[in-house]
């Protein structure tokens, strides 16, 4: 803003918005782009001369502040202009007299002219331009220097079709669907979502934790219907839209599992005891359960073995390579529909090697490996000692009913 | 020696009680396999009726949104309301629902020779035919299950009347489709039943 003071007017101009308020005597005068506001100040306020000035420029700044903040809500600061990449842009200097010599500055810095970059008059014509060419582009008199216009381009691109991907992990409760663009707007893009089941538009939730996605609520099971998203990429160059549609079992796609232990078994030098536990995102394990596969392979070799487990979560290996450390991972999937989760982190592990015992209290700490301890597992032993059990009362009841047949 | 041989009926007897019980897990575990099977069959089903069709029921993506048939089960429950059935209940709309797509699959066939597809080895007529069968032993299934929990048999309604369902060719075809994709969901229902049943009923 710059401020002359003319004898008895005072004039306030703002280049950016372009407001001239003058003040002189009891009248104040406000003008904005061919528009002129006449204001006749009353009586005892305008007794002295700079009581008049001081209420133009209060309602310059009022004024002031009020077009800025208006401009700023409809996306237009100043004079903002977006234009596509590849285009060709021709800047007015906006001078009455079209023989001024002007020089224009981009973002303050003098600019080379060229074919690509080319003075018409006090027009500057921008061809083929790219998101480097995205800035403030400032008209001076070249003589004096002074600003006679300045406007800002951001250079960018309409949006492509937007690629949009749906997947439950926390089946039948949620799904969320996630949206991105294959190739960069350079320009604010805003983006729209819209999802229907069947006829019926269903609510959607924007995730507060990750950015392009939103959360929907599955209303029912064993649905008819099919679902529909509809994804809208908008922006000031143009829009684009992109429709999937599936049913609900197509998108389960649990998260992967997470291996609590794994115990190596004293005396079994070609076993290891894998347990893990469900993803934390899987809401109901108990009535829609997950099946599990185990792939584990020592570290020095490429070939993966795989095991696929049913209903438990724990599974021990019998064909691992004696002393050699193992990679184990695992993976989960619903066990009805849908497509396996990716491999949980791997573990690495290694058999129990039997060593030399120097010290009773090393025993224990021999062939683990880090970060998990190996534990003498009590859970083999119990199965053996159960069907044991059920074998001799078994035998007795057996030997009980002969004895009452021949008494 | 009489009052052993009492004793000895007694013991045989509650024996038989003894595998009444222990048969029911073994039947849910039975038919959540046989509905397991079903499913893998049952997409494949239904693109069979749609390509046997023609136009515009053989386009991809075909579907009705919104279209039902009337009387035909409908599998769709919000999952808290499936979760909170109890056993009587969830077999019960098991036993419904058989029973009905039994005859919603009779009346299919029905139409499909009026159409002018014949049975034969292999043809769409002859995997309905057998669909048909196995909701006959779905039915049959959880009918038992209910006698052997001692919940009472539902009431299921009188038998279709064809005569109440229109003649017109694309009628015909429309009906079909509709119960082909009914049928494909509710065994996708039945599957997570038993498997919830196994459960509460491990075998």
């Amino acid at each position: 803003m710059t401020a002359w003071s003319h004898g008895k007017a005072l004039e306030f101009k703002s280049a950016l918005i372009c407001i001239q308020c003058r003040a002189a005597g009891d009248k104040v005068a406000i003008i904005w782009q061919h528009w002129q506001l006449s204001l006749l100040l009353r009586g005892a306020t305008v007794r002295a001369f700079s009581m008049a000035n001081i209420v133009a420029s209060a309602y310059c700044v009022a004024l002031a502040v009020l077009v800025m903040c208006t401009r700023g809500h409809s996306g237009q600061e100043g004079r903002k202009y977006y234009k596509r990449i590849g285009s060709n842009v021709t800047l007015q200097c906006e001078t009455s007299d079209s023989h001024t010599s002007v020089i224009w500055r981009f973002n303050g810095h003098a600019i080379g002219h060229n074919e690509d970059q080319l003075l018409q008059g006090t027009n500057l014509t921008l061809r083929n331009i790219d998101s480097i060419h995205s800035g403030t582009y400032s008209c001076h008199e070249k003589h004096s220097g002074r600003l006679k216009n300045q406007i800002t381009i951001q250079v960018g691109n309409p949006p492509v079709t937007p690629t949009v991907l749906c997947r439950s992990n926390a089946y039948p409760e949620t799904f969320y669907c996630t949206w991105q663009l294959s190739s960069p707007t350079y320009i604010p893009t805003e983006f729209d979502i819209s999802v229907r089941h069947g006829e019926k538009e269903i609510e959607t939730i924007k995730d507060p934790n990750h950015k392009n996605r939103c959360n929907i609520r599955f209303l029912e099971m064993f649905s008819t219907s099919k679902y529909m998203v509809t994804v809208t990429a908008r922006n000031a160059l143009g829009s684009n839209s992109s429709t999937i549609s599936f049913n609900e079992n197509a998108i389960v796609k649990p998260d992967p599992p997470e291996i609590i232990e794994v115990n190596t078994i004293p005396d079994s030098p070609r076993r290891l005891e894998v347990k893990w536990r469900n993803p934390l995102t899987w809401p109901e394990p108990d009535s829609i359960p997950l099946k599990y596969f185990l792939r584990y392979k020592p570290v020095i070799l490429d070939d993966w073995q795989h095991v696929e487990v049913t209903d438990v979560p724990f599974h021990t290996i019998t064909d691992a390579y004696i002393g050699k450390e193992h990679i184990i991972q695992v993976a989960a999937k619903d066990s009805e529909v849908g497509t396996w989760s990716e491999w949980s982190k791997a573990v690495h592990a290694t058999p129990w090697t039997p060593t030399v015992p120097v010290d009773v209290s090393e025993e224990k700490t021999s062939s683990v490996s880090e970060p998990l301890t190996g534990t003498t597992p009590s859970v083999g032993d119990n199965r053996q000692n159960n069907s044991s059990i059920r074998v001799e009362s078994s035998m007795t009841l057996f030997l009980g009913m002969i004895m009452i047949l021949f008494i | 020696m009489q009052h052993l041989r009492g004793v000895l009926l007694m013991c045989s007897f509650l024996v038989q009680c003894q595998s009444a019980s222990i048969a029911v897990p073994t039947l849910i575990k039975q038919t959540h396999d046989l509905s397991l099977l079903l499913q893998s069959q049952t997409s494949s089903l239904l693109r069979s009726y749609l390509q046997a069709m023609g136009r515009p029921f053989s386009d991809p993506d075909f579907s009705l949104p919104g279209m039902q048939l009337e009387g035909l089960p409908q599998a769709s429950v919000p999952y808290l309301a499936w979760r909170r059935l109890g056993h009587q209940e969830r077999l019960a709309d098991n036993y419904r629902a058989y029973s009905l797509y039994g005859e919603f699959l009779q009346l299919v066939l029905d139409d499909l020779q009026a159409l002018g597809l014949r049975p034969g080895p292999g043809t769409l007529w002859d995997q309905l035919a057998f669909a048909k069968v196995q909701t006959e032993g779905l039915r049959s299934n959880a009918g038992s299950l209910l006698g052997a929990l001692r919940y009472p048999l539902p009431v299921v309604g009188d038998p279709l009347d064809p005569a109440a369902y229109g003649h017109a060719d694309f009628e015909r075809k429309v009906r079909g489709y509709l119960v082909c994709r009914g049928y494909r969901d509710w065994i996708n229902r039945t599957v997570r039943d038993f498997q919830l049943l196994s459960y509460y009923f491990p075998a």
